[in-house]
């Protein structure tokens, strides 16, 4: 007898279930299905719902399992992706008027992986306009509708949290991954720069566009991105080698390990107080698990490299959307269109010399794991900010500039605003295994992640 | 509810779009930019220093 929606099940919870057929993939993409409809009114996290063709692909999941084929940790398992995520004969809007009715040919890489784990896709969620700062969409945070979700990965963060997908893709060019999942009580690992091809999914800016997954536990972000891992020749920033195992990782003997906490005062100081306190709180389980704190100094050049984050991301996206700007220039959002602009204006020696800045401030900031393991700082400065703007990425987008792996796991709630708080926990490049077991041992000694948002 | 909440982003939408009624680049980010730029050609490295390039592992 279950007595939790389907829907509130972790996928670690639901896959042992339909392993074991005690329920079938029929049932719980109809529970979540439902789910859609009795919140998404409210929410408002999803551009497209393809109500028939998942219920469609969960009798063939069914039919799979009934015969006796199992294909993994999330064979049945119910599924939504940001809408600049290429989806074959579903459209794929990006989140704006310049192509909103395109309808790609073929799936992006990661819809096709997910596909060959068993992935049921239930739609497309909303985004920011092409996944960049402005044309935020109406999407409300499920932990208090008066405040955004964050983005640009909006619906994808704000779906899982209200229980309408057990999973979600999102992309983090600054702070879209991090700062949406932290606002929203979730789970979420940023990987390392060329951990999951990009191919098929439109680019905000090449040399820093990042995928990631939603969930609500670290076990289950380990078995996604598993799926999602490894080289893809039609991305040539993936990484060449054997995918690493996350799943096996997050059992890992984590005792001893040195964590940084940046010194007080400085970049990641965090504007409201709450944050501070929980992460005060948070770091003290994490001494109570065994790990040694230790205070860090962050590079001197910080202020220098978030100017570098913010002109390659201009320049890279002017380039990008050089030849539907020529032609459809009014179609885009304004605030967009402003950032295309002043890429416009960019020369190729300013270009240059904000990647030299970039190179300089990542080998600062790969130093600082001479002497630690894992870095821990506030995810984001505040919290959800009421309204429709999707709040400051800052505390994000050193690790997103840098290619750094980092992670952000829920540890409070706000008590007024009954908002949630998250920490970032940040490791030196290919460091995931290590995040995945320090997130991990923190979630079974803490209840944060599985508090629900009350909608 | 629902109204209300379309009402707002309506109001946000028309608040967002009034920022640009002088042109594509408002004043502030403008100034922003400038300051950036600035900031990244003062900025001293030295000559051994490259442009990023993708991590591909060890």
């Amino acid at each position: 007898m279950i007595s939790t929606g389907l829907n509130e099940l972790t996928i670690a919870e639901t896959a042992s279930l339909i392993q074991r057929k005690s329920i079938s993939p029929v049932e719980v993409t109809e529970a979540y299905l439902r789910r859609i409809e009795e919140t998404e009114d409210r929410v408002q996290a999803w551009v497209t719902v393809e109500a028939d063709a998942a219920m469609k692909a969960a009798k063939e999941s069914e039919r799979l399992i009934m015969s006796g084929t199992y294909l993994g940790p999330l064979h049945g398992i119910p599924y939504g992706a940001k809408d600049i995520i290429c989806t074959a004969g579903v459209r794929t809007s990006g989140g704006s008027e310049v192509n909103g009715d395109y309808v790609p040919e073929l799936n992006a890489a990661v819809i096709d992986r997910l596909n060959e784990a068993g992935a049921i896709m239930l739609g497309k969620t909303t985004t920011t306009e092409y996944a960049y700062q402005g044309g935020e969409p109406p999407t409300r945070n499920p932990w208090n509708t008066q405040h955004t979700p964050g983005g640009s990965s909006s619906g994808s963060a704000a779906a899982v949290s209200a229980g309408m997908a057990a999973f979600t893709l999102g992309t983090q060019t600054f702070g879209s991954l991090i700062r949406p999942a932290a606002y929203n009580g979730l789970t979420c690992m940023k990987p390392t720069f060329g951990r999951i091809s990009r191919y098929g999914v439109f680019y905000a800016s090449w040399s820093l566009d990042h995928i990631g997954a939603f969930t609500r536990t670290v076990a289950d972000n380990a078995a996604v991105l598993e799926a999602l891992t490894g080289a893809d020749n039609r991305d040539p920033a993936t990484l060449l080698g054997e995918a690493p195992s996350f799943r096996e990782a997050i059992d890992r003997d984590i005792s001893g390990l040195a964590v940084g906490v940046p010194e007080p005062g400085g970049f990641f100081t965090p504007e409201d107080s709450s944050i501070g306190v929980a992460m005060d709180e948070a770091v003290s389980v994490l001494k109570e698990l065994g790990l040694q704190i230790r205070t860090v100094k962050l590079p001197a050049c910080i202020d220098e490299a978030v100017a570098a984050h913010r002109m390659t991301m201009r320049a890279e996206g002017a380039a990008y959307h050089l030849e539907s700007y020529r032609t459809r220039a009014d179609y885009y959002g304004p605030s967009m269109r402003e950032q295309l602009e002043l890429g416009f204006e960019l020369s190729a020696v300013d270009y240059l010399q904000a990647q030299r800045v970039r190179t300089v401030f990542r080998n600062e900031l790969m130093s600082l794991f001479d002497e630690i393991d894992i870095l821990v700082t506030p995810s984001t400065p505040t919290l959800a900010l009421p309204g429709f703007k999707t709040g400051s990425a800052m505390f994000n987008g050193p690790f997103t500039n840098t290619g750094l792996p980092a992670m952000t796991v829920p540890i409070g709630l706000e008590p007024a605003s009954g908002l949630p708080i998250g920490m970032q926990l940040v490791g030196p490049l290919l460091g995931e295994e290590t995040l995945f077991a320090v997130g991990h041992r923190y979630q079974q000694a803490t209840k944060w992640h599985r508090m629900t948002a009350p909608i | 509810m629902r109204r209300e909440l379309e009402r707002q982003y309506e109001d946000f939408l028309t608040a967002e779009r009034d920022k640009y009624k002088e042109g594509h680049v408002t004043k502030e980010e403008r100034a922003s930019f400038e300051r950036e730029l600035e900031q990244l050609r003062s900025f001293s490295i030295p000559g051994h220093i490259g442009p990023n390039t993708t991590y591909r592992g060890e």
